[in-house]
């Protein structure tokens, strides 16, 4: 009977102690004790670890999934930049095929008075003497010896000989090229050659200038049309330096071509 | 087979040379002037095979020049014949390993070559005689081959031992 009642004691004491224990504990701004801590960590740790790991593999289960999103956008983006290189070289072989025609069109607007065909440069001077270029036009595009070869810019060559489909044109920085040539500004006639010294600057010597005639630098120099070869007034170059020697029929000039020889690449060929 | 496999790999090596020639050197020039791998080229097979084969190789050569680029045919197939065959005449006094002999001899046979080509055209084709530029344009060419032999040594070496090797007539195809 005592135990009974020690028994029903103790359990009213616990639950007395639990009340007392929720009464003191339920608060929101209570700090919680080491114990407390200690204990909540206890339980929550094998959770914690649980959760890392689920984690951990729900992450990688992303970066797989990641992994084929961005092989699939790395193929998408390699199509993408394959069309777009595709697309650039097809704009490239367009501006220059723009920048050809237009080339044409201004040669062929510069000389009106002319009929021109209108060729490319296939290949540049091959050794150190000669200054000879071949065309990709021949006599079946109505390209003959002798043919006067021109560019916007005034003066490149004649023709010296033909096949089919291609020409052989000898430019006027040629040291056995001479030009039958006269100045705009004195009307006076001379001579213009090429010269193995100067064909590099691209520059020409009028030699055996006569007696009286002098030349100031810029002085415009153009084809006098005599000689058969050249029609008349088409530009060559100007003036640089006009030489004075003690015997005046040595005095020599020094001209600048008006075509750039290192970037010749369309000329046209005056055909009438 | 093997004399018309050498034939053939002969004539793909001399069309290169042109190619490089027309197209490559004349993109790099040395201070306005630009190299000849023909000369390299014709010079070193004659050195190394001999009269015969140098002649041949510098009239295959030189043809093929005057028919693409030359004015009138029959100029540079006659010098580079020469030059092939002159260098061939060599053929006994040169060893293989020795570089210098090698650059010597083709920067004699370009002297020479040179010299032959300007006094041709001073002569036929209206050019006047200056002296100085011509010697000052030969002697950059000059230091041009030497730099190109020293690149193109081995392969120079490999093409003549190579048609050496078939050539056991004096016929090589």
């Amino acid at each position: 009977m005592k135990k009974q009642m020690l028994k029903r004691t103790l359990k009213f004491i616990f639950v007395i102690i639990i009340f007392v224990c929720i009464g003191m504990t339920n608060g929101k701004n209570r700090n919680t004790t080491v114990f407390e801590s200690l204990v909540s960590n206890l339980i929550t740790l094998p959770q914690k670890i649980t959760n890392n790991i689920n984690n951990w593999a729900s992450k990688d289960k992303e970066n797989i999934k990641n992994i084929e999103k961005l092989t699939e956008q790395n193929e998408k983006l390699a199509k993408e930049n394959e069309e777009l290189q595709r697309r650039m070289l097809d704009y490239e072989v367009l501006l220059s095929e723009n920048i050809i025609l237009k080339q044409k069109s201004q040669i062929e607007g510069s000389y009106p008075d002319y009929d021109v065909v209108v060729a490319n440069v296939i290949y540049e001077p091959m050794n150190n003497w000669e200054e000879v270029y071949v065309i990709d036009k021949g006599s079946k595009d109505g390209v003959k010896p002798n043919m006067t070869v021109i560019t916007t810019e005034g003066l490149v060559g004649y023709i010296e000989s033909t096949t089919e489909s291609t020409a052989k044109l000898i430019s006027i920085l040629d040291a056995g090229n001479s030009v039958s040539s006269r100045s705009t500004r004195t009307r006076d006639a001379v001579i213009c050659k090429g010269n193995i010294s100067l064909k590099d600057e691209e520059k020409l010597k009028i030699a055996a200038i006569p007696i009286g005639v002098e030349f100031v630098e810029g002085d415009k120099i153009e084809t006098s049309g005599m000689g058969g070869v050249y029609p008349k007034g088409i530009a060559i170059g100007e003036i640089k330096e006009f030489i004075v020697k003690k015997n005046p029929t040595e005095n020599e000039a020094i001209l600048k071509t008006y075509v750039d020889f290192s970037k010749l690449e369309t000329v046209a060929i005056i055909v009438k | 087979m093997r004399k018309t496999l050498t034939g053939i790999i002969m004539i793909f090596v001399i069309g290169t040379a042109i190619f490089l020639q027309a197209n490559l050197l004349q993109a790099i020039p040395l201070n306005g002037t630009s190299a000849n791998i023909g000369i390299i080229l014709v010079a070193s097979v004659g050195l190394i095979c001999g009269k015969f084969i140098g002649g041949i190789n510098g009239f295959v050569y030189g043809i093929l020049y005057d028919i693409a680029f030359g004015r009138a045919i029959g100029i540079y197939t006659i010098l580079y014949l020469l030059v092939g065959y002159l260098s061939g005449s060599f053929n006994k006094n040169f060893s293989k390993d020795n570089k210098v002999s090698m650059i010597f001899l083709i920067s004699i046979i370009t002297a020479i070559f040179e010299t032959s080509i300007f006094l041709f055209f001073v002569l036929f084709r209206n050019y006047d005689f200056e002296l100085q530029s011509m010697l000052f344009i030969i002697v950059k060419e000059i230091i041009y081959n030497t730099i190109l032999i020293l690149i193109l040594y081995k392969f120079l070496i490999w093409f003549g031992e190579m048609i050496n090797k078939s050539k056991n007539s004096y016929y090589l195809l």
